[in-house]
């Protein structure tokens, strides 16, 4: 039971919004940032789940198609997602201790 | 004892031949059967080809094994043979793949399930390991890329893992054979039931679900005492998953988890299974609503849990140089656009200029000698000459005129497509093109399917199975004719020449007719964003689903191989199509010029019938009537125009009524069109109804093959000639109105 209820936050249903959350299509091009929840229902976010877009993984942005598209390296493998796509992703920075695990 | 009953059962297996057949796969006799099954770009056909020694095509970019693969080799005396599955993330049956992949697991029960896992993403691989190992426990995980592990400091335990999943796990790298060998005897061992597996299985879902599966699993049970995951079922139906819905209903469940039962058994009674189904709808009714998150989110976490516990990572090392350089370059917002456009360039010109000289020794060995050789036979024999104009000058030159067009530009176009797609360019171009059809309203994987139709249009329509999402796969599929087709760059090739090249001094003529020839190409690609748009606004109406696509690492493409597969999958299967289809059009062609009524041919009565639609729309009753029988296969437009040229102007060079031919020169072309009436305005109008018209008979099978739907097929067929006759009934009023 522990664990269902840490992973209820994978999909919000709703978008929590205003200044406190940073979306990924904010985040530089060569910063990494943690997932933290994914803003989308779950059809739509389960592809994204399967391709390894899971909370708590590290992302970072490597390069801007030439429509503005994001491509994101993740596991060790790129991805290339929809702007809109990005701007429902909901990361955080993260400092450099937690990033030495 | 397993194996045993396996090799000596022959009517035992009936049932089960019969539902591997209704799965697609070839009857033959094996021992044991192994499912290959795992994520895109993992190994997988790598794999497969190291199994059964095939050179397989491999997939690197998600959902290309889209023709399952199956093969053969034998293994300590036994026949085993081995079916890949499409590469997918899941078995949620959400796109084609996934539903072929899990139907497969399920009702063709394979005597053994190996999937292959990348090492490197172990987690986001366990996902479909767990929905695996929750349909069937007969299971082998082949640990792939190890070596690529080891680069990237990912270590992972095979025994920890092993101990986790329940079921053998292999460590390995495809590529160098390493672990082949294990995989075999482990998978051999499984497959004959010498090793028992424990499959990890979810445990505990949310209070609600648990209580609901623990409710429906007896009467599942009671039902079908046979199932070999009672739980996994029940929570299917309690999802109403409509295939298990299916198989509950025709008593096919009860069957599943016999693998060497010596004698089928009888379905439960009808009462029964419908009992089983009552019980799950009931039980639906009291699930909160989120009940699949729910359960979504377990298998993640649980996946979560397995690959923390089996792997340390050090500091990963994303990407390598190499490839960010070439991405640098290929999906640069400078770069890209131009060296997309020039790659394709390089593409079509290697396909036309290199076609031309097979294609002309086709036609002097199939045509000029072969048809003659033929006429000599049958002059020799007697044959009456009805019976010898309808078989060779109708149906075998309509087959010889397709064969010596279309194979050699396929036999080009779909190697080096697939050297491309190999490479890992293609999924490149998906991402630099998908801005534009996100504003359309379509998929950004359409590029592809797009690309794909400039070769052959069935060939583009069967490849829009990448597309997960129904409607935007019906939209690629309707607007996929839309690309000129080999079939008919031929035809835009030789009229420009003829007609508009010659406007232009002459040293100018091939470049003005060359620029002629890719503007109808653009105008294409407009019509296809333009109709891809409209149809997204109206029948087709829906949000475009949101747009990820792994960009896999480029690999050096395997040349060899390449031309093998491509040759096979693709050129055979669309030339033998494209065949079968020519033969009944170059019947009826005959028939029509040589069957009288009233002292005129048939031909000639449509003709003079088509005549003032024809000139309605810029062209003549000729061109409407060779659109018409030429419907099997576009090859063969020209050929028909210019016999029905000389059949109905009564000019000489012809080779007889209902004989196809083409002349040596186009200057000799020209003038035989010309005299019988064509103009500049004939002639844009042909280029611009040859863009926009029917897709060939072919095509529009393979379309009702994909969607199953008549009436998609309908829209798919209707809307460019509807679109054709617009633009063409446009373009000769405005034309006559201005040459006025």
């Amino acid at each position: 039971m522990d664990s269902m209820a840490r992973a209820l936050p994978v999909v919000k249903s709703a978008p929590t919004g205003g200044l406190g959350s940073l979306r990924l299509g904010d985040i530089p091009l060569r910063q990494e940032v943690e997932l933290v929840s994914i803003d989308l229902p779950l059809e739509l976010a389960e592809p994204l789940l399967e391709r390894g877009l899971l909370p708590g993984c590290r992302i970072c942005p490597v390069r801007i198609s030439p429509s503005g598209d994001p491509i994101v390296s993740i596991d060790g493998s790129l991805l290339a997602l929809r702007r809109e796509t990005a701007d429902c992703l909901c990361v955080r920075i993260l400092s450099h201790l937690q990033d030495a695990d | 004892m397993a194996s045993l009953a396996l090799d000596s059962c022959g009517s035992c297996a009936q049932h089960r031949t019969q539902s591997l057949v209704r799965l697609g796969l070839s009857p033959d006799k094996w021992d044991y059967l192994v499912a290959l099954a795992g994520n895109p770009n993992v190994g997988k056909s790598t794999v497969f080809n190291e199994l059964t020694g095939l050179r397989q095509h491999t997939g690197n970019w998600p959902g290309k094994t889209v023709v399952r693969a199956e093969g053969a080799f034998g293994h300590e005396g036994q026949r085993v043979k081995v079916v890949d599955l499409p590469g997918t993330y899941s078995l949620q049956a959400g796109s084609e793949d996934e539903e072929v992949a899990r139907d497969f697991v399920l009702f063709g029960r394979p005597d053994v399930t190996v999937v292959v896992v990348d090492a490197t993403r172990l987690e986001r691989n366990l996902n479909l390991v767990l929905q695996i190992l929750e349909i069937t426990d007969r299971v082998v995980v082949y640990l792939n890329l190890m070596d690529e592990a080891r680069r990237h400091g990912i270590a992972v335990d095979p025994g920890k893992l092993e101990k986790e999943l329940g079921v053998p796990v292999v460590p390995g790298t495809a590529r160098e054979g390493i672990g082949i060998p294990e995989l075999l005897a482990a998978a051999h061992d499984v497959a004959l039931g010498k090793r028992d597996t424990k499959p990890f299985r979810l445990a505990q879902h949310a209070p609600d679900v648990e209580h609901a599966i623990e409710r429906l699993v007896p009467v599942v049970e009671e039902v079908f005492p046979e199932v070999p995951n009672s739980r996994w079922v029940a929570l299917r139906l309690l999802n109403a998953d409509e295939a298990v819905q299916e198989a509950v209903t025709s008593g096919e469940l009860g069957q599943l988890g016999r693998h060497d039962s010596v004698t089928e058994m009888d379905p439960p009674p009808e009462y029964a299974r419908q009992k089983v189904l009552d019980a799950a709808t009931r039980l639906r009714w009291e699930l909160p609503p989120d009940f699949h998150d729910l359960v979504t989110e377990h298998v993640y976490s649980a996946a979560e849990t397995i690959a923390n516990a089996a792997q340390k990572r050090g500091l990963a090392k994303a990407g390598f140089a190499f490839d960010r350089k070439l991405d640098d370059l290929l999906t640069s917002r400078i770069f890209g656009f131009p060296l997309m456009l020039m790659i394709l360039a390089v593409v079509f010109w290697l396909t036309i200029e290199g076609a031309n000289v097979p294609s002309a020794m086709l036609a002097t060995l199939l045509i000029d000698n072969g048809h003659t050789w033929l006429k000599g036979i049958a002059a020799a024999m007697s044959i009456p000459w009805w019976l010898d104009g309808f078989l060779l000058d109708g149906v075998y030159l309509a087959t010889a005129w397709v064969i010596s067009v279309m194979l050699p530009p396929m036999a080009i176009f779909f190697p080096l497509f697939t050297l491309l797609e190999d490479f890992g360019y293609l999924p490149r171009v998906a991402f630099n093109l998908d801005s534009m059809f996100k504003k359309a309203g379509a998929h950004g994987k359409q590029a592809l399917t797009m690309c794909m139709g400039f070769g052959c249009n069935a060939a583009g329509v069967v490849a829009t199975r990448v597309i997960d999402s129904p409607r935007e796969r019906l939209i690629a599929i309707i607007t996929n004719n839309f690309s000129l087709c080999n079939g008919r760059w031929p035809t835009q090739i030789l009229i420009a020449t003829i007609f508009i090249g010659a406007l232009a001094p002459s040293q100018l003529g091939g470049l003005v007719s060359a620029a002629a020839v890719v503007g109808i190409a653009l105008l294409g690609i407009v019509m296809m964003f333009v109709s891809s748009w409209l149809l997204s606004r109206t029948v087709l109406r829906g949000e475009a689903t949101s747009f990820s696509l792994e960009l896999p690492p480029y690999r050096p493409p395997r040349i060899l191989q390449t031309l093998y597969t491509s040759l096979i999958d693709r050129t055979m299967i669309v030339l033998w199509r494209a065949v079968v289809f020519a033969i009944p059009a170059g019947a009826v062609i005959w028939l029509v010029s040589n069957i009288t009524v009233g002292g005129v041919s048939l031909a000639q009565h449509a003709v003079s019938w088509l005549d003032p639609f024809g000139l309605l729309l810029g062209m003549n009753g000729v061109i409407l009537l060779a659109y018409v029988v030429a419907i099997p296969a576009n090859e063969i437009v020209i050929p028909t125009v210019l016999m029905l040229t000389v059949l109905t102007s009564g000019g000489d060079g012809g080779a007889g009524a209902g004989v196809m031919f083409e002349l040596d020169s186009v200057a000799a072309t020209g003038d035989l069109l010309r005299a019988g009436g064509w103009t500049l305005l004939t002639a844009v109008s042909l280029m611009l109804f040859s863009l926009l018209h029917n897709p060939c008979s072919t095509t529009i099978y393979t379309i009702y093959k994909e969607t199953r739907s008549a009436r998609w097929t309908t829209v798919a067929t209707m809307l460019p000639v509807v679109l054709g006759v617009v633009v063409c009934f446009l373009v000769a009023q405005v034309w006559r109105l201005l040459a006025a």
